[in-house]
């Protein structure tokens, strides 16, 4: 029952009160109280006790680590400020006097030329082709010949890297040749190749095929551009490039 | 075979090309670090992949003295 029901419980007594009953004294509204539960003061105190335990227990698990922590962080930094530091040394020492350095590298050959013909015309046959190895002293070198008469005779246009391995590895000594290719002019008239168009034969001589000048005279024999002989060697395949490489005049040429 | 063929050089069909087997160059990019330590007529040792087991002595018969930035060679 609330308060405002009291006072309205209150009034209603007062209407059924005799009319002539003077009212001893003026109605008041009285505030209900509700009864005190009924608790012993000794259960109170043990209820107020088991909370303030559970509280200092919740307060010392949850402070406890952290003290721990801290404690520890603290004992390591003092430990690490008190040690000595530890270094690695090295003891200087006298070095060889070579190092060993592997790089990757690339093969070449020493000399390279390209082989191009100083005459128009068909060709006729080929008698080298591709992984042909040829031992034998080269002496490549223009035709003076040809160089004073155009056309006077045959040759063959290279350039000066061909020149210049004929310098290195001339070797003026006739060696059984190397049929390099020849080709049909397109007048009719059968002329070799000027590089390595040697028909050299079997006793080593060199033969041109057409000497003859413009005036019809006998031109003197044209030196073959590049002149090879057989190689004991099979193939490139087979190549084992000597320790000591003589240079003698006499140079392997692989075609290709 | 048939083929025609034209008188000339360097712009002219190449018959072919012929090359001096018996010795050999080898071009290797020396690290920079490494560069000032090559000189002309040093020994070096040759391994071949090709030619397992051959071990080829060579020289140092020229070094270019270029340095490389790209790379950080010099040949």
């Amino acid at each position: 029952m609330s308060t405002k029901d009291s006072v309205v419980l209150a009034q209603a007594i007062d209407r059924h009160a005799p009319a002539d009953s003077t009212p001893a004294m003026p109605l008041e509204a009285v505030p209900y109280a509700p009864p005190a539960p009924n608790l012993s003061r000794a259960a109170l105190r043990s209820l107020i006790g088991v909370a303030l335990a559970v509280l200092a227990v919740a307060l010392i698990m949850g402070i406890a680590p952290r003290v721990e922590r801290a404690a520890t962080l603290r004992a390591e930094a003092t430990e690490i400020k008190s040690r000595v530091p530890r270094v690695t040394v090295a003891k200087p020492r006298r070095s060889t006097a070579t190092s060993n350095t592997l790089l990757p590298g690339t093969v070449d050959a020493l000399q390279e030329t390209t082989i191009y013909a100083r005459t128009n015309g068909y060709l006729k046959r080929w008698l080298v082709d591709i992984g042909d190895v040829r031992e034998g002293g080269t002496a490549p070198r223009r035709d003076r010949d040809a160089r004073a008469r155009p056309g006077a005779s045959p040759g063959a246009s290279h350039d000066r890297s061909a020149a210049r391995a004929a310098r290195n590895g001339g070797s003026e000594r006739r060696s059984r040749g190397l049929e390099l290719p020849a080709i049909q002019e397109r007048g009719g008239a059968r002329r070799d190749l000027g590089a390595g168009a040697c028909r050299a034969a079997g006793d080593g001589r060199y033969r041109p095929h057409d000497r003859r000048g413009r005036e019809g005279r006998q031109s003197p024999p044209v030196r073959p551009i590049l002149r090879v002989s057989r190689s004991s060697r099979p193939s490139p395949t087979s190549w084992r490039p000597s320790q000591e490489p003589s240079r003698n005049g006499r140079s392997t040429w692989a075609l290709w | 075979m048939g083929a025609l063929v034209t008188a000339g050089n360097a712009t002219s069909q190449a018959l072919f090309k012929i090359a001096e087997t018996d010795v050999v160059r080898v071009f290797v990019n020396v690290p920079q670090v490494f560069a000032p330590s090559v000189a002309t007529g040093q020994e070096a040792r040759i391994l071949l992949r090709e030619l397992p087991g051959t071990g080829l002595v060579g020289k140092v018969t020229r070094t270019a003295g270029r340095a490389r930035s790209c790379g950080a060679f010099a040949s």
